[in-house]
């Protein structure tokens, strides 16, 4: 439900950013949902929810589409705002591509100014993993343009809060740490190592985890806590 | 690299100019490599080769064999040819950036449709039947193609002929009607003659052509970017070939020139009957 709520949200979001209006958000959602190639899984899934879990849903979606039309500014289109913009970059010879598709990028990349933001929308609530995960489309930015963005944040569409984190050379020296050692998790993985399982509030209503770490999660974080879909950003 | 010096690299003076006997050559060449290739395959069974069928062949040669599905209008068939207009547009001078024109545009072109029946896109009456949602997805996905092509270049430095967007370069195979090359380039830039080295043939301007894709570039892209101005060529006997090809990967960041000489377009066609050699043989070992 929340990873619904959180793909619904991100259209809406690519919606007012480009056109400048949501009209009702559950409609103009789905209808968004439906012709995106990575999403249109999720209408089938939502049209085979209950009424009682569709309304639900609707009504948290309208909630926040409500803060969105409220709250969130028109951007001049001469700061050239593009939304799901994907960043690749191949390492290695190409035996490692790091990507990831950010929500928006504003700017025009410059030759020796730093002259891009970034903002990922996100439907839950706050998480720490989420500024980890903004690092990371940072050092993308960096490796693919002649500058580094100077800013990235994270907008939480629930409370119309604005994370906002200013690139420096520390911020992307740690994200590269971040990916030199996921990307060696990944390459031991690919040779065949065993996954280790490591406890993590993300995993909440798993009952494997429960069982290794011995304790219980009764409910989880609740339905609308991690209402983003993860995993956009990945060393592959 | 910034869109200003991007821009010089592209509309510099162009090498010496390919001659016509191996543009002759050349075409015997693939005439002869190509026809053998394909002998085995029915008159019904054609091979239209294409850059991302040529990035396939080599990326994943499993996929060469595979059925096409359906075609079914999506935001992504619709992106190029609304960014390219959305582009021109912003060239013109009639609107200041891609998000200022994608809707206006978008809309001109529905609206015409509407009034005269005449689709100057194709994806007029999909798009006429969207919802309001699906609408802001496809308008997206243009505004975000167009301006990665917008920001590229330093469009009040281009020559005022230059053309974005057009008809793709094609090439049917004389000796045999199973193989068309297909090339397409997003802009043609008129390269001014200047100097005693630009001497164009039948007194025609050479071009530069600029071609943009998704993902990173591949180990082939020199090859891959001259097959557009082989294709080109090939289309057009009495016009020079083009100059260089300038190849934009947004995704990546990244940029590439290829200086259209002999080498280069041997390369390139060297890649088609490759590619058409893997092919065939592909739809052989598919049991019928």
């Amino acid at each position: 439900m929340a990873l619904a709520c959180g793909a619904i949200v991100d259209a809406l979001f690519r919606q007012l950013v480009t056109v400048g209006s949501i009209g009702d958000a559950m409609t103009d959602g789905l209808a968004a949902l439906a012709v995106d190639d990575r999403r249109s899984d999720l209408v089938g899934w939502v049209e085979r929810l209950s009424g009682t879990e569709r309304d639900e849903l609707g009504a948290e979606v309208e909630r926040q589409a409500e803060g969105l039309r409220r709250r969130w500014p028109a951007l001049d289109p001469a700061w050239l705002p593009r939304t799901q913009e994907a960043m690749r970059v191949r390492l290695a010879d190409g035996a490692f591509e790091l990507s990831t598709r950010v929500d928006l990028a504003i700017g025009r990349p410059a030759g020796d100014v730093a002259s891009v933001a970034i903002v990922e929308v996100k439907s839950g609530s706050h998480r720490a993993e989420h500024r980890a995960d903004l690092h990371f489309s940072a050092l993308l930015e960096t490796l693919r343009s002649p500058a580094p963005p100077f800013v990235v944040a994270t907008y939480y569409t629930r409370t119309g809060e604005l994370d906002v984190d200013p690139v420096t050379d520390e911020l992307l020296v740690g994200a590269a740490r971040r990916t030199l050692m996921g990307s060696r998790l990944l390459a031991d993985l690919a040779r065949g190592a065993e996954p280790g399982r490591t406890a993590k509030p993300l995993c909440g209503r798993c009952s494997v985890l429960t069982d290794d770490v011995g304790q219980r999660h009764p409910g989880g974080p609740g339905p609308w806590a991690h209402g983003d879909r993860d995993g956009d950003g990945a060393a592959r | 690299m910034t869109a200003v010096e991007r821009t010089a690299a592209l509309t510099g003076p162009p090498l010496a100019p390919v001659a016509s006997t191996v543009r002759e050559e050349l075409r015997d060449r693939l005439v002869e490599g190509v026809g053998a290739a394909v002998a085995p395959l029915p008159a019904d069974d054609p091979v239209v080769v294409t850059l991302p069928l040529l990035r396939r062949a080599r990326a994943r040669p499993d996929l060469l064999a595979s059925a096409e599905e359906p075609f079914a209008w999506r935001p992504a068939f619709v992106r190029r040819s609304l960014g390219l207009a959305v582009v021109d547009a912003c060239a013109d001078g009639r609107f200041r950036s891609p998000l200022d024109a994608v809707g206006p545009v978008a809309s001109l072109a529905v609206d015409r449709w509407r009034e005269t029946g005449w689709r100057t896109f194709h994806w007029e009456p999909w798009m006429a039947g969207l919802a309001e949602g699906a609408r802001a997805v496809v308008l997206a996905e243009a505004a975000g193609w167009a301006t990665s092509l917008w920001s590229s270049l330093d469009w009040s430095s281009l020559d005022p002929r230059t053309r974005i967007g057009g008809a793709d370069d094609q090439w049917v195979c004389p000796a045999s009607n199973t193989v068309r090359l297909k090339g397409r380039s997003d802009v043609r830039v008129p390269l001014a003659a200047r100097g005693p080295r630009a001497p164009a043939e039948g007194n025609r301007e050479a071009v530069a052509l600029v071609s943009l894709s998704g993902g990173c570039p591949s180990p082939a892209w020199r090859e891959e970017l001259a097959y557009l101005a082989l294709v080109a060529s090939l289309r057009s006997p009495s016009r020079p070939v083009p100059a260089r090809v300038l190849g934009l990967w947004p995704d990546a960041g990244a940029d590439r020139v290829v200086e259209v000489d002999e080498g280069a377009l041997t390369a390139a066609a060297d890649l088609v009957a490759a590619t058409v050699t893997a092919v065939v043989e592909a739809r052989h070992s598919v049991p019928a």
